[in-house]
């Protein structure tokens, strides 16, 4: 999924923007002399997004002015059509874990959660229950009549995750959920995380763990030094990054058979060769691929392993970042 | 430890319960170990005394807001001290009843104000100090390195002494300028020099009181806030308590209130003595009560501290 | 889509308030809070125990002092902690005003620190004169305790790492202010809260409940203000 930009909004509200969960309009925000994000666009329909960044990008500065928690220094920002600061009705649409590990050591967690649950809304008959099924989405039960105080790390995090989906919301804005998490617990909040979004939710993943990102969602948007880089379908975006050229990686019993077949077209770049194997530089992969095929099946090469190095969040992240953000 | 330097473990072979490693190894990857001097284990102390000003030193409320008070305070007395030196002061009066001038009788006054300000610093940085370094972990930091519980110690209290010694000393110490500076004569000033080394010890006194006695209750007491408030009631309540007690019962009990046994101090150093109050108490049960306060104080910081390193604490979630 | 409202402010100043209750309960603050209202006790004791002549004008004075504390320890450390903390991230994106965090805290709290400083003054007099103090001296130390613990939330609110330490130097250039033998002492909290509990010679009542009010309400006002436009 592509977002289409839009430097302004139009006065009367576009059937896009009517139904976009958040919609930044020129968004800025200072703290004092320091910038956390500049001059950010930026529309949200739905799904899983994953916030990537590296630390001080501006992540949880976006986060939070979409939690209603910040206001924008300059530009708007709405979530559902609303400022979530000044607007309390459409918080109670929004479900944020916050990044930090703070929180009342002194109750219990299902005690935190129902407590969560009442100050979103949730009638107090309803809010004990409710606290019990998030905890449980969250593999919690267990622990939930245990103090905070005495949680791990990966414990806290759930039930820092429980809290926020505890009132059923359709936003969810998670902030580095994953940090601190042990593998094992990694992989089962990603999962959690994933069914969130294939229930309906829309759901905003903040991290600098790039396979978080990628194990999450394949839409990303990307933040560097409070700026937007890149946004939309990872893959997509790679396809636009012209700098760096595709890199193909064929092992096979022949390499320079392939590299002869490919040597004379302008898309190659730049061949180069590994043990047993033959790495081609294309702008133009689709392209390549093909003849590619075509040269193997014509030259009757055994191919063992057909790969793209960098056709992957990693490569993306670090061609967009380490370019120093140059479009 | 040298790169490339083996270790000597045990063997994978057999069931050997493994001693502890001695050695180690860092494979080359670009790791360079820093080649240049290293600091003395005995100056440790000054690096916890730097970092505890310069932590100090950012805000406003924590000690520049104090010290700004103090600095005025210092002015406006001095400033009453140059022009009206020659007015008549009945709230404390001299040996045998005499009555002092402005100028001979505010300098021992002037501790009434520096342990209100001193009192003040005391809150926000030194009954904090210990206390808000048990809360955050800071110790698993000192002890991972070389850090010795006496370089901790040392340095609290040579960084928080200098601070509060921008308060207690040096205001103290102008003052006393400001009364040499006020000499008829060069006979006069000869006279009047004591007054500079009166002027130091009763300081050197009040940074004592204001560093270690917080320090010891932030040490006592490991959350940050009731630290805070233990040294609070500690001071203003159990202090009225000793010196009603010592109206009451014997002037000595007065001397458990910090402020006054350092008043006293003070009145005793000039040969003042309040006018129409109670008896100060003795400047002995004065000075016993402030070091052993200050000893106390000290002495549970080292064993905080101590503890800490032996029981390998951990910070607050 | 969730389905239920948003809810109402006294809803959720009530939740607050009991979650604040709940916590309190748990910790150490009320351990210390009891200690310290303990105090007046012990300094009647020490009177009663010595057959000193008791004055309930002099145990007044340590209550006025408590007048710093209790507060400062309550009101000004849970306020100071859940901005300092960040705790209040979880309340702000929450669909409730921010005015009623502050409030169902000091719901919570207020009544805990005029019990503790009422009920020390109480039993400091039962202790020291075996009688009960006059019901006027027991409102106007509770006047004087919900006062204070308005501007005490006003300055955590401001500034909340150092609060307490603050709201302490504050009451002590209170207590200091509230001495002084001209006009300017009726802007002290402790000389009002002296004269409603008729320490100071005036009967009227009025004047210093106005004072306390005014007082109260401007800290109160800079607290709302400032916590409507917090961003943590």
């Amino acid at each position: 999924m592509t977002l289409a930009l839009s430097p302004s909004l139009p006065p009367a509200v576009s059937p896009a923007v009517a139904t976009a969960v958040v919609v930044a309009d020129r968004c800025s925000k200072w703290y004092g002399q320091v910038l956390g994000v500049s001059d950010v666009s930026w529309r949200l329909s739905g799904g899983i997004v994953g916030l990537l960044g590296p630390n001080g990008a501006g992540k949880s500065t976006l986060i939070k002015m979409m939690g209603g928690l910040l206001l924008p220094s300059r530009g708007v920002l709405t979530v559902h059509g609303r400022s979530p600061f000044h607007d309390t009705e459409v918080r109670r649409r929004i479900g944020y874990a916050p990044e930090h590990e703070h929180t009342w050591d002194e109750l219990t967690a299902l005690e935190l959660v129902t407590a969560m649950a009442r100050l979103a809304g949730v009638a107090a008959a309803r809010a004990g229950r409710a606290a019990e099924d998030a905890l449980a989405q969250m593999g919690m039960t267990a622990a939930m009549h245990r103090r905070i105080r005495g949680f791990s790390k990966g414990m806290r995090q759930r039930t820092k995750l429980a809290t926020a989906i505890a009132h059923d919301p359709d936003f969810l804005l998670l902030d580095e959920p994953l940090t601190g998490v042990d593998p094992m617990a990694r992989i089962d909040i990603v999962e959690r995380i994933k069914q969130l979004g294939a229930a309906g939710k829309t759901v905003v993943v903040s991290s600098h763990v790039l396979y978080e990102i990628e194990a999450l969602t394949s839409d990303i948007l990307v933040i560097y030094r409070g700026q937007v880089l890149a946004e939309g379908n990872v893959f997509a975006i790679r396809s636009l990054i012209d700098r760096h050229p595709h890199r193909i990686r064929v092992e096979c019993d022949r390499p320079h058979a392939i590299a002869a077949a490919l040597a004379g077209e302008d898309h190659v770049v730049r061949i180069s060769f590994e043990r047993g194997a033959v790495v081609v530089e294309t702008r133009e992969p689709d392209t390549c691929y093909d003849q590619i095929a075509g040269a193997v099946l014509a030259a009757g090469v055994a191919v063992t392993a057909l790969s793209s190095p960098d056709n992957n969040l990693g490569a993306v992240f670090e061609y967009l970042t380490g370019d120093g953000g140059r479009r | 430890m040298t790169a490339g330097q083996t270790t000597t473990g045990p063997t994978s072979a057999g069931p050997q319960s493994p001693g502890p490693r001695t050695t180690g190894q860092i494979h080359d990857l670009g790791y360079k170990r820093y080649v240049g001097s290293r600091r003395s284990v005995g100056t440790r102390w000054r690096v916890i005394m730097r970092h505890q000003i310069a932590t100090a030193w950012i805000g406003w409320w924590r000690f520049k807001l104090w010290l700004i008070a103090a600095a005025l305070a210092t002015a406006i007395t001095g400033g009453i001290l140059y022009f009206l030196r020659n007015n008549l002061l009945r709230m404390i009066g001299g040996v045998q009843g005499a009555v002092l001038t402005l100028a001979d009788g505010l300098l021992p006054l002037s501790t009434l104000w520096y342990c209100k300000i001193g009192f003040l610093v005391s809150l926000t940085i030194s009954a904090t100090a210990v206390a808000g370094d048990v809360q955050s972990g800071a110790f698993t930091f000192y002890f991972a390195r070389s850090v010795r519980p006496y370089d901790y110690v040392v340095g609290k209290l040579a960084g928080i002494g200098a601070l509060l010694a921008m308060i207690m000393l040096a205001g103290p110490v102008v003052l006393a300028g400001v009364r040499l500076g006020l000499s008829d004569d060069l006979a006069q000033l000869i006279t009047l020099l004591p007054v500079l080394y009166k002027e130091l010890a009763i300081g050197l006194l009040g940074t004592l009181i204001y560093t270690a006695v917080p320090l010891g209750f932030s040490a006592l007491v490991t959350n940050r806030r009731h630290a805070l408030a233990v040294w609070a009631a500690y001071y203003l309540v159990i202090g009225l308590l000793a010196v009603g007690l010592g109206r009451l019962v014997s002037p000595a009990i007065a001397a458990l209130d910090l402020p006054s046994s350092l008043h006293a101090i003070s009145r005793h150093l000039f040969d003042t003595r309040l006018t129409g109050r109670d008896a100060d108490p003795p400047t002995s049960a004065a000075l016993i009560s402030i070091l052993g306060h200050a000893a106390v104080a000290i002495g549970l910081v080292a064993w905080r501290v101590r503890n800490a390193q032996q029981t390998g604490v951990g910070g607050s979630s | 889509m969730t389905e239920h409202d948003v809810p109402g402010s006294p809803a959720m100043i009530r939740t607050l308030a009991g979650i604040t209750v709940k916590r309190l309960t748990r910790g150490k603050a009320l351990w210390i809070g009891g200690l310290f209202a303990a105090l007046p006790v012990l300094q009647a004791g020490i009177v009663h125990s010595w057959r000193f002549a008791f004055s309930p004008r002099e145990l007044f004075v340590s209550s006025m002092l408590l007048l710093a504390l209790l507060p400062a320890i309550f009101v000004g450390a849970s306020v100071g902690e859940e901005l300092e903390e960040r705790t209040s991230t979880y309340l702000w994106s929450r669909p409730i005003a921010r005015w009623a965090v502050l409030g169902g805290k000091l719901v919570a709290l207020i009544p805990v620190v005029v019990v503790l400083g009422v009920g020390g003054w109480i039993a400091g007099n039962e202790v020291g004169g075996s009688a009960l103090p006059s019901l006027a001296s027991c409102l106007g130390l509770a006047a004087g305790y919900v006062a204070t613990s308005l501007v005490v939330a006003g300055i955590a609110v401001v500034v909340p790492r150092h609060g307490m330490a603050l709201t302490i130097g504050y009451m002590l250039v209170d207590l200091f202010v509230g001495e002084m033998p001209f006009s300017l002492q009726q802007l002290a909290l402790t000389y009002q809260t002296r004269a409603l509990a008729g320490f100071t010679g005036d009967p009227a009542i009025g004047a210093p409940l106005i004072a306390l009010a005014v007082i109260a309400g401007i800290w109160t006002a800079v607290g709302v203000l400032r916590i409507r436009r917090l961003e943590v």
